[in-house]
């Protein structure tokens, strides 16, 4: 490619990227949607009406309980049930009281209507292999009710949540004389636990550190998604779980209870119809200080986007070449080898690849405490060496099969044959197919969330459920994910440029030769 | 041409009892024969009759069934003897060339040369850049192969067969791929080679390369050598009956009109592929099928009422250079020379003189009672 061409292509890359941006803007703007709507007075008269309810979750017992001839909407959390609130695709969601009173200031549009429907009772969890940690903590948590410790707590996490920002905490030195705990920690519920410049705080951590101090321990957190936390506890790869976890009887079976710490009141949550926009330009202020600038959020993206090239990068290497491999292997003892590499070819067609990561994770990999990140580029590394291999495969076959046998009829080995002869003519086709497998890998390890990795894709949602603003997190995210894209086809198709023979000077092709010494 | 001392040769190829089974069907059927240094051996036969498949099982690419191939000393179709050593010492040309595509000229010839035979690359370099220039390509060293024609490819095919210096030389119908124009430039080399003594097979069914380049002719069918000899005894003296019908049918062709819609297309590339081997000169071709359309299709056919029966023969005397063209017909006498249609009558008068004659008298000729016979012009 000329580089004339490559200006010309890379010109229109950027135009098509800003054409994108431009309908996601516009997007924002069409959502200033602040139309009145009905003014609900009581939790009565919600009767007939749309509620969203956390599903799985005790709040969502409680609302089909409470509320007569309700229609149902389940989400998986707080910030998608405001969302829809705020636009009025629901009449009401049904949450602990303490999720809407710290974000009273970011949502001037939402508020509670008073009437209490249940009670929530919350602890941490702890796995089966835990037992002796749960009775320390249940001890330490009757010792600490007892001397007004937990009082203390209260009132300085709770008495102003919607001051969440400036609340002290200092993490405590831990000695860890007597071991170290596995913490598994959903920090998306402020005040329990949230992220502040890069650090866990919260009710639960402070009451946690003290814990630790009491029992000469010290502890490793990792924080996840809440569905992540509960598989973590339940299939022991974590000691314990901290995300203020709401007592139902369902739960108690697969996870075990400390005694409870805190009670909460199940409220509804309402619209009342306040505006909430400031205005395009002061809205989008507002988004991208709280994405990237309060509590050096964007210290936070990077991490994750080294995660992402972390995983991405290994597997991308390791699995080309366990690929190559492969492919060497097929080729030298076909039969058996072959009808494998079939074989797992056709589970990574027919399989989503989430579900596959979370069976390596979960099964395959169940009792192992190896770290997320590490599962994942052995499992995308096995993947994406099945993809190459295919890639290989095919385009091989695009050799006219006479080559080999011209190569043969030379004195060439079958080895020489493929590397020097088959190889080169087949990277013609081989390459692009490798540029999109590559793409479609560095895709595909945005689902590593679900194991309980702080990737790329699942920082920016840890931004926008603790933000409760889906536009920046987001739309950086993707962005980011484009930016690495476009990186990764430019590069390609300068490699193809570059072992395209036909580019080669003649000093290179005759590289050593003395062609004025007269050969004949 | 080469000389054909047998006695006081050495033996580069010794073929013995060998034969090739697909099932019930041998191709190639107890065949022995030996290959002396300097041979250049035409193989000829009808198609399908396991030309190639003996060619091929001489380096291996097919393995025999049974029966030994001894190269010089050593015998290749032993267990366990290393076929790319074998391949290094027997060269092959294939009917498409088969270049790599991602090599130029001069690198499709070196390349095998380092990386097999240990050459340096100046070497190398200056062995291909030798063969290269004995098939006049040295003008194209750094083009690829997809800029070449088809007639200069097989030159260089032939060019990097040789830079590998072999003890013997394949060709496999190295002139069907290629387009009428570029057979000349291809025969020329073949022959150059067989100047220079490189022995060789070929498998050719073109005569015209065979008279030119070989010393010695198999004719192969029903699995074996049917019978052997110079071009000479095989093309104009052959002795056994199989051998004189398939070198007769490369002397003599007819062609049976039975009808008004009959393939005249095939009947035309028919007559083409026959005045081709039979090395007859492009011009002359024309003009028979020239002769051929207009006599038959444009003056004939319509004056015809009902079913037609017209045969059409040409026939071919290598030894003295003979052409003869002859129609025969049933039904009323046609008016040839004398047709309303001027066009067909004046091309036609412009190949050819017509000269009426009695219709062959044998058991196939029943019902023509009309004949004549067309005389190129001598301008021709």
């Amino acid at each position: 490619m000329t580089k004339k061409k490559l200006k010309k292509y890379i010109f229109i890359e950027l135009l098509f990227t800003l054409i994108f941006i431009g309908i996601f803007l516009c997007l924002l703007v069409f959502n200033q949607n602040n139309e009145k709507g009905q003014k609900f007075k009581n939790p009565a008269s919600l009767k007939g009406g749309t509620i969203a309810t956390w599903s799985g979750s005790l709040s969502n017992q409680i609302a089909s309980k409470s509320i007569e001839e309700a229609h149902f909407a389940f989400y998986t959390n707080p910030v998608d049930m405001f969302q829809d609130l705020r636009t009025r695709k629901v009449d009401a969601c049904i949450l602990p009281s303490y999720r809407i009173k710290a974000l009273k200031n970011d949502y001037p549009d939402l508020s509670i209507l008073d009437q209490s429907l249940g009670m929530s009772q919350t602890s941490f969890i702890f796995s089966d292999k835990s037992n002796e940690l749960r009775k320390q903590f249940n001890e330490f948590l009757e010792a600490k009710k007892a001397d007004g410790t937990m009082e203390m707590l209260e009132e300085k996490w709770f008495s102003n949540p919607s001051n969440y920002a400036n609340i002290p905490y200092d993490k405590a030195q831990l000695s860890g004389e007597n071991g170290t705990i596995d913490v598994a920690i959903a920090a998306d519920a402020i005040p329990y636990e949230y992220i502040r410049d890069g650090q866990i705080i919260g009710y639960e951590p402070e009451f946690l550190d003290l814990f630790c101090q009491e029992y000469g321990y010290n502890y490793k957190m990792q924080n996840m998604q809440f569905d992540a936390m509960l598989m973590g506890i339940s299939t022991s790869k974590y000691d314990i779980g901290l995300s203020n976890v709401e007592y139902t009887e369902e739960r108690a079976q697969k996870v075990n209870y400390g005694s409870f710490m805190r009670e909460e009141p199940i409220v509804a949550i309402v619209n009342n119809g306040n505006p909430y926009s400031k205005g395009l330009i002061e809205d989008l202020k507002l988004s991208f200080s709280k994405t990237f600038i309060v509590g050096s959020r964007w210290k936070g993206l990077i991490h994750g986007l080294l995660i992402t090239l972390l995983i991405s990068g290994s597997s991308i290497i390791f699995g080309s070449i366990q690929g190559y491999f492969f492919f060497l292997w097929t080729k030298n003892y076909p039969g058996i080898f072959k009808r494998i590499i079939i074989f797992f070819s056709n589970i990574f067609l027919g399989l989503p690849i989430v579900v596959f990561i979370m069976i390596t994770y979960y099964i395959l990999f169940g009792k192992s405490r190896l770290s997320g990140v590490f599962i994942s580029i052995i499992a995308f590394t096995f993947m994406f060496s099945i993809y190459v291999h295919d890639c290989l495969h095919a385009s091989i076959k695009t050799v006219p099969p006479e080559q080999r046998e011209a190569a043969l009829a030379l004195g060439y080995t079958e080895g020489q044959t493929l590397v020097h002869i088959l190889i080169p003519q087949a990277l013609d086709s081989f390459l692009p197919s490798y540029k999109n497998e590559i793409i479609s890998l560095l895709k595909s390890t945005s689902i590593v969330g679900y194991i309980a990795v702080n990737d790329l894709t699942r920082q920016g949602d840890l931004i926008r459920a603790t933000t409760y603003d889906a536009f920046f997190p987001l739309i950086t995210v993707a962005l980011v994910y484009l930016l690495l894209t476009w990186i990764i086809i430019y590069f390609i198709k300068l490699l193809l440029s570059y072992v395209n023979p036909k580019r080669r000077k003649p000093s290179q092709i005759l590289k050593g030769i003395d062609t004025n010494s007269d050969p004949l | 041409m080469n000389n054909t001392h047998e006695s006081t040769k050495e033996i580069v190829l010794k073929v013995s009892n060998l034969t090739k089974a697909y099932g019930e069907v041998k191709p190639i059927n107890q065949m022995s024969f030996e290959v002396y240094k300097n041979d250049a051996i035409a193989i000829i036969g009808p198609s399908g009759t396991g030309k190639s498949t003996l060619l091929r099982m001489i380096n291996m690419l097919n393995t025999p069934t049974s029966g030994q191939i001894f190269l010089g000393d050593e015998e290749v179709t032993k267990e366990g003897y290393p076929l790319n050593k074998l391949r290094l010492k027997v060269g092959m040309v294939f009917q498409s060339y088969t270049l790599f595509s991602h090599m130029t000229v001069i690198e499709n010839c070196m390349d095998a040369q380092i990386k097999l035979l240990k050459r340096s690359r100046q070497e190398a370099y200056a062995r291909a850049y030798d063969e290269l220039n004995k098939v006049h390509m040295t003008d194209h060293i750094l083009k690829y192969p997809d800029q070449l024609s088809g007639g200069q490819k097989q030159r260089v095919a032939i060019a990097r067969a040789l830079a590998m210096d072999p003890e013997i030389l394949l060709l496999d119908e190295p002139t069907s791929a290629l387009d009428p124009t570029m057979v000349s430039e291809v025969e020329t080399v073949i022959k150059s080679l067989s100047k220079r003594g490189i022995t060789m097979l070929i498998v050719t069914h073109e005569m015209r390369l065979a008279r030119a380049a070989s010393n010695r002719v198999f004719f192969l069918t029903g699995g074996s050598i049917y019978e052997e000899g110079s071009p000479e005894k095989i093309f104009d003296n052959p002795e056994r009956e199989a051998t004189k019908n398939f070198v007769k049918r490369i002397k003599k062709k007819e062609w049976l009109i039975k009808n008004k819609d009959f393939d005249f297309l095939t009947s035309i590339s028919e007559i083409d592929s026959f005045c081709r081997d039979a090395d007859i000169s492009i011009k002359t071709n024309k003009a028979i099928q020239s002769i051929f359309e207009e006599t038959v299709t444009q003056i004939m056919l319509p004056q015809i009422k009902g079913q037609p029966l017209i045969k059409f023969t040409l026939e071919y005397s290598g030894q003295s250079q003979l052409l003869r063209l002859m129609i025969e017909y049933a039904g009323p006498k046609l008016r040839i020379t004398d047709t309303d249609n001027e066009m067909a009558k004046n091309l036609l008068l412009y190949y050819s003189d017509i000269i009426e004659v009695e219709p062959t008298s044998d058991d196939l000729n029943d019902g023509f009672n009309n004949a004549f016979e067309l005389k190129l012009k001598k301008s021709l």
